[in-house]
């Protein structure tokens, strides 16, 4: 009897032991400085460069919450900035030739964040490990995407979503002052009249160029019609995300996710793909169009700055 | 007889002049260098690494818009591959708007695996211009 009594003693202490080693592991937001709060992604540019009335809240209470001064707080910022453009400080790397090209591109950026990461650390001081905004984020916008999308589709005539997406617009140097970029690269084939290059199974879909969408942000009320897609991207370039799996032009690449739904959004916003793009490389923006300056001013969106449009894919094969 | 075999000899010497010509032109055209300025390139890479200008770690897109942009050549354009030196991409561009056939060479000035951005290095005109 006692040999019982001693083992179910013994089991339960076990259990006890490892119920609070995982409990303190999953409970708190962020145990201990190593660890980050900002995921070591490009979380601080699209804290403090996107638009949103919602995002812009979050950051005015970052400053509150932390107690940050105006100059820390621009100091952020500019960090935010230079994760757009860090990238590059990777060496060459032939001899890297025999490993995988996207692990050893995901590996040159974990470490440009890590040193952002130390910069951040040094302005926080102890607050570091207090602020965990990312993961409110990526919930409160899925939330708030699939309520936008369902009032869309409440809505009567010409505000159907049935031609129309919300997604995250980024900004970037296109070779003329007007245009976009979709993740379709026979759309921009066939828009520069490359018919050797696109397949001839794919071709009788794209026989109609020029392949323009109509962009329109809400926050402001203003619009870009009929804008030429002119290249390929955000991040892939065989997510024709606006056609289903089972169109007439079917989706080539990530058929299982909705329609509309860009694979650069489920990556970031959700950790689809392991949150990679088609080519291995890790996603930082959970983008489904990019915009020109010039666009992205008709919009009165400032340089440099994103936010979620609406793109009206009517025209597009 | 004679004049038969006269005829035979001129039909192959005429061949063989052809295609020593044809050689001798593809061969022989000197290659424009193109300038590259590597501040340029790195910002078009962080650019691409961002997930920006997808079409740039493409080589194929790169040698059209090469043709498109810089040679003021539109539209379609037949594509072959061609020999070129290692971690080099080459190859030859037949423009469907008129005869002129352009032979062009890439190279990653960033950095040299498949997430690094095509740039063209240099070319040639080999038929007509």
């Amino acid at each position: 009897m006692k040999k019982v009594i001693l083992v179910a003693l013994l089991a339960c202490f076990t259990f006890s032991v490892f119920l609070i080693g995982n409990t303190s592991k999953s409970g708190g937001i962020v145990e201990s400085a190593n660890e980050d709060p900002w995921e070591q992604v490009e979380n601080l540019n699209y804290l403090f460069w996107t638009a949103d009335e919602k995002i812009e809240n979050d950051v005015k209470k970052l400053q509150l919450d932390l107690s940050l001064t105006g100059k820390q707080m621009e100091k952020l910022k500019e960090l935010g900035l230079q994760e757009g453009y860090l990238f590059s400080e990777g060496r060459r790397c032939k001899d890297d030739a025999a490993k995988d090209d996207a692990v050893t591109f995901n590996q040159r950026v974990d470490e440009t964040f890590a040193n952002i990461d130390k910069e951040v650390r040094v302005l926080l001081g102890k607050n570091t490990t207090t602020f965990a905004w990312w993961e409110n984020e990526k919930m409160y916008r899925l939330n708030w995407l699939a309520e936008k999308e369902k009032k869309s589709k409440e809505e009567i005539g010409i505000t159907s979503t049935d031609d129309r997406e919300l997604v995250y617009a980024t900004q970037y140097n296109g070779y003329t002052n007007l245009e976009i970029a979709l993740p379709d690269k026979y759309v921009k084939f066939a828009n520069l009249g490359w018919w050797d290059d696109i397949p001839d199974s794919i071709e009788p879909y794209y026989s109609n160029p020029p392949y323009t969408a109509n962009v329109y942000y809400e926050t402001t009320n203003k619009s870009v019609l009929n804008v030429l897609v002119r290249e390929v991207g955000p991040y892939n370039e065989d997510d024709n995300y606006w056609d289903s799996a089972t169109a007439s032009n079917p989706r080539r690449m990530f058929t299982d996710l909705a329609l509309g739904e860009p694979e650069a959004e489920a990556a970031k916003l959700r950790g689809y793909n392991d949150g990679k793009d088609q080519f291995g490389r890790v996603v930082n923006q959970p983008a489904g169009v990019d915009l020109t300056e010039e666009v992205a001013a008709q919009l009165r969106l400032a340089p440099q700055q994103n936010d979620w449009v609406w793109v009206r894919y009517s025209d597009l094969p | 007889m004679i004049y038969r075999k006269f005829l035979h000899v001129i039909l192959i010497l005429s061949i063989l002049l052809t295609v020593s010509g044809c050689k001798q032109n593809s061969s022989n055209v000197p290659w424009v260098e193109v300038n590259i300025n590597l501040d340029e390139a790195k910002t078009l890479q962080s650019e691409v690494d961002n997930g920006h200008r997808v079409g740039e770690i493409d080589p194929v897109q790169v040698a059209h818009e090469f043709l498109n942009r810089k040679l003021n050549i539109p539209g379609d354009t037949k594509r072959k591959e061609i020999k070129a030196g290692e971690g080099e991409k080459g190859y030859r561009l037949t423009p469907s708007s008129d005869g002129r056939m352009v032979e062009v060479i890439l190279f990653q000035p960033v950095r040299t695996d498949s997430t690094g951005i095509w740039v063209v290095k240099k070319y040639r005109f080999i038929e007509g211009k």
